[in-house]
C-alpha cells in the first residue's frame, strides 16, 4: 500500500513504523550514496541521519511539487552543503565550473587540437577499460576525490541516472551550471583514463 | 565552421542531447549541423566525443550498490519514532 505515495506520507506522519521501515528501504540507499560523494564516506551517515530527522519534521508542510525521494535527495544536499560550509570544504561554484587549463592549453590559436590530442585507446567498452583492475581502482579514487558538487553531479546522472532538470532540483543550481559541472566532471575522469592508456599509470599518483 | 575547442565545450552536452531518452539539452538545427560537419571532416574530435562518451558509460560501470542493513534500518525506525514533532 506504501506504494502510493501519499499513503506513504500519511503512515510516515502517524509515525507507523512500517512506513517507516519501507521509507528507508526504498530511499536509504540513495540518499547515502548521494551522501558519500558530497561529503565522502565518514560524514555521509550522519548527514543522511540528519536528513531523516529534518524531513519527517519538515513531512506536513511537504508539497509534493517533486517526488518524496527527489525531495529526500534535495534535503541530503542542502545538509551535505551546510556541513561543508561549516567545516570551510565548500568549493565555490565559480571554481567548479572554470575553464581546465590544461585542455584550454591543448587548443592552438585556431582553436584546433594542438600537439596533445585524442589517441587511441586499446578499448571500447566500459568492460573491457575496466578489466584492468589498476584503471579501475584508480578511476573509483578520481571520482571520490572530485570536490562536492562535481562529484554529486556526477554521481546523480551517471550512477544514479537522474536527468538533468532533476538534478537541478536536487542541487539547487541552474542547468546551465548542472552542465558544466557533468562537463568537468567527465572531463576530469577522461584525463585519468587518457593518462593511463598513454603511460600506464594512475593519474593521481 | 565550428573550432575543435568549441566541440570540446559542448562534447558533453551533445552527449546528453543525443544519448538521452527524454534529453534536456537541445541544440537548434543550426547547431546540429555544424557540429556534424566538423566530425565529419575532423578526426580527432570524432575520437574525442567517442571517448567521452566511453568515459561517461565508464563511470556507470562503477556504479556500486549501497543498501542499509536491518541493523541500520531498525536503530534508523527507532530513532524516527523517538523525534518530537
Ligand atoms: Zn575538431
Amino acid at each position: 500500500m506504501y506504494e502510493n505515495e501519499t499513503v506513504l506520507i500519511d503512515g510516515l506522519i502517524a509515525k507507523r513504523d512500517d512506513a517507516f521501515r519501507y521509507a528507508i528501504e526504498q530511499y536509504q540507499g540513495s540518499m547515502m550514496y548521494l551522501a558519500r560523494s558530497f561529503v565522502g564516506d565518514k560524514l555521509a551517515d550522519e548527514v543522511v541521519q540528519e536528513t531523516w530527522c529534518s524531513a519527517m519534521r519538515a513531512l506536513k508542510g511537504f508539497e509534493k511539487r517533486s517526488s518524496l525521494k527527489t525531495w529526500l535527495l534535495r534535503i541530503v544536499a542542502n545538509e551535505a552543503k551546510t556541513r561543508l560550509r561549516k567545516e570551510n570544504r565548500m568549493t565555490s561554484l565559480e571554481a567548479l565550473t572554470a575553464a581546465d587549463p590544461e585542455f584550454a592549453s591543448r587548443f592552438d590559436d585556431n582553436g584546433h587540437w594542438g600537439a596533445h590530442r585524442p589517441g587511441d585507446w586499446r578499448a571500447d567498452s566500459p568492460e573491457a577499460l575496466i578489466s584492468s583492475e589498476e584503471l579501475k581502482l584508480c578511476l573509483d579514487l578520481m571520482i571520490s576525490s572530485l570536490p562536492d558538487l562535481q562529484a554529486a553531479t556526477l554521481n546523480l546522472r551517471e550512477q544514479q541516472g537522474y536527468s538533468l532538470a532533476e538534478i537541478c532540483n536536487i542541487l539547487e543550481v541552474s542547468e546551465s551550471n548542472v552542465r558544466v559541472l557533468l562537463h568537468r566532471a567527465r572531463n576530469r575522469l577522461y584525463r585519468c583514463v587518457e593518462h593511463f592508456q598513454e603511460t600506464g599509470e594512475c593519474c593521481t599518483q | 565552421m565550428i573550432t575543435c575547442q568549441t566541440l570540446f565545450n559542448s562534447a558533453s552536452d551533445y552527449v546528453e542531447s543525443t544519448d538521452s531518452s527524454n534529453p534536456v539539452v537541445r541544440f537548434s538545427l543550426k547547431q546540429r549541423i555544424s557540429i556534424r560537419f566538423h566530425l565529419l571532416l575532423c578526426k580527432y574530435c570524432r575520437l574525442y566525443l567517442k571517448q567521452i562518451r566511453l568515459t561517461s558509460r565508464t563511470a556507470s560501470a562503477l556504479t556500486v550498490e549501497v543498501t542499509p542493513t536491518d541493523q541500520e534500518i531498525e536503530r534508523l525506525v527507532q530513532r524516527l519514532k523517538q523525534l518530537d514533532d
